[in-house]
């Protein structure tokens, strides 16, 4: 409306607006979807894996110590520390709430994750990965170190994605702040109203 | 014409503050909001922590039946010497084992004191090569007491808390044992006799913890279910014919 009562130049600005607009409002429609879907997975996977874990602190240090990597006492707060990570973690992916920050925190843990199990592979180590509960020395048979890192570094990507769009539906970020989606419209249309109050 | 473009810019630049303004508040709000998660998460970590080492503090209650024990190659063996063995592979860091430990723990201990039984403990370290090994070597040192019934209880009680050589020595001295046992524990004096425990245990082909054994044939875990169902197989495996 606004547009065809402004200089022809201005008109085609306004349609290329739109068409942009168009594109990015597409991406919008599934990103953050696709988001939803990744903070769903990260959360059912953390929360399963710290869940295991919390009923048996004994259990979890041990499985800390099976990789032979930190100094006792720190072992001791890993194995305490780390379900209640994980628990936390998956309740904000859960709730979408600071989501960049518990993908950060998602991200970081998977790295490391699969630093110490690849560290364990190359060291000769037999164990287990100790990731949902268990733990400990198993047989040399018994490992599984690649699928581990593998399903890890999917994780991690997943991780990764939310980092770079936290944005995702149905989640507390979406409800409690100006959603990009909005935004984005609103920064589209920046000098449409003083040119109607005019 | 050039007055109208003035007031155009004027207004562009008044709407393009204003909503400078609205994203840096949004911008502040989120990153409150986000430092806030930030904070609550590292609370909920660090209380967690705290709470599983609180609730790791060492108590003893029951100090347990006092019977005469001592030392064998592969565990140690409490009460009389010619009664049917009762013979348990544990792990006190095991939780199947201190629930079997509540469940049959006052039955076997009766057993022992009335002389109806001999209980040998085989202390191994499947669950943990580290700590599993220290808490049996403190069991080792307290097997020449009588109170290996009571110590192997508190030690299960205190698992939860991990086997820390400190928290080792804080069992042993709520338990009552004496100044040499606790210095026994103190300096894991015992812990070559541990691994070769835990060595004979794998060499007999024991795989899981609890395994309980009675006159030498391995009770199906069945039979461990409650008191009644254990003294009915033990009665069974230990009729003279």
């Amino acid at each position: 409306m606004s547009g065809a009562t402004a200089s022809p130049s201005a008109n085609s600005a306004h349609a290329d607006r739109r068409t942009d607009l168009g594109t990015s409002g597409r991406l919008l429609t599934w990103l953050p979807w696709a988001a939803t879907a990744a903070r769903l997975v990260l959360a059912a996977v953390l929360g399963l894996a710290g869940a295991l874990k919390i009923g048996d602190p004994a259990a979890s240090v041990a499985a800390v110590r099976a990789y032979q990597l930190l100094p006792e006492s720190v072992e001791r707060l890993v194995g305490y520390g780390l379900p209640f990570l994980e628990i936390g973690l998956a309740v904000l992916l859960l709730l979408g709430l600071a989501t960049r920050l518990a993908a950060i925190g998602a991200f970081l843990l998977m790295a490391a994750f699969v630093a110490g199990i690849a560290s364990a592979w190359a060291r000769g180590l037999a164990i287990d990965c100790g990731c949902f509960g268990g733990g400990g020395t198993v047989a040399p048979a018994d490992t599984d170190y690649l699928v581990t890192i593998l399903r890890d570094l999917g994780l991690a990507l997943l991780a990764a994605f939310l980092v770079w769009r936290p944005a995702s539906a149905l989640s507390v970020d979406a409800w409690s702040s100006v959603s990009p989606l909005r935004a984005e419209v609103v920064a589209g249309e920046p000098d449409a109203a003083p040119e109607l109050r005019r | 014409m050039a007055h109208r473009s003035d007031h155009k810019q004027l207004a562009r630049q008044r709407a393009e503050a204003e909503r400078a303004a609205q994203e840096a508040a949004a911008r502040r709000r989120r990153l409150v909001q986000v430092i806030a998660v930030a904070v609550v998460l590292l609370v909920v970590v660090g209380a967690g922590i705290w709470w599983q080492l609180s609730r790791s503090a060492v108590t003893v209650e029951d100090a347990g039946a006092s019977a005469p024990a001592e030392l064998l190659d592969d565990g140690v063996a409490v009460g009389t010497a010619d009664a049917p063995v009762v013979e348990v592979y544990a792990d006190f860091l095991c939780p199947h084992c201190l629930e079997l430990e509540e469940r049959l723990g006052a039955t076997i201990d009766e057993l022992v004191t009335s002389g109806e039984a001999r209980l040998v403990l085989h202390p191994v370290s499947f669950i943990d090569p580290t700590e599993s090994a220290r808490s049996a070597a403190a069991l080792g040192c307290a097997a020449e007491t009588t109170s290996v019934l009571g110590f192997q209880r508190a030690l299960f009680a205190n698992a939860a808390g991990g086997f820390s050589t400190e928290r080792l020595v804080e069992v042993a001295t709520a338990t009552g044992l004496d100044d040499d046992v606790v210095q026994c524990v103190r300096d894991e004096a015992q812990l070559e006799w541990a691994a070769a425990v835990d060595t004979a245990a794998r060499d007999r082909g024991v795989g899981g913890t609890p395994t309980i054994f009675v006159d030498g044939e391995e009770l199906p875990i069945e039979q461990t279910a409650d008191p009644a169902m254990f003294l009915a197989a033990f009665a069974e495996l230990t009729a003279t014919p």
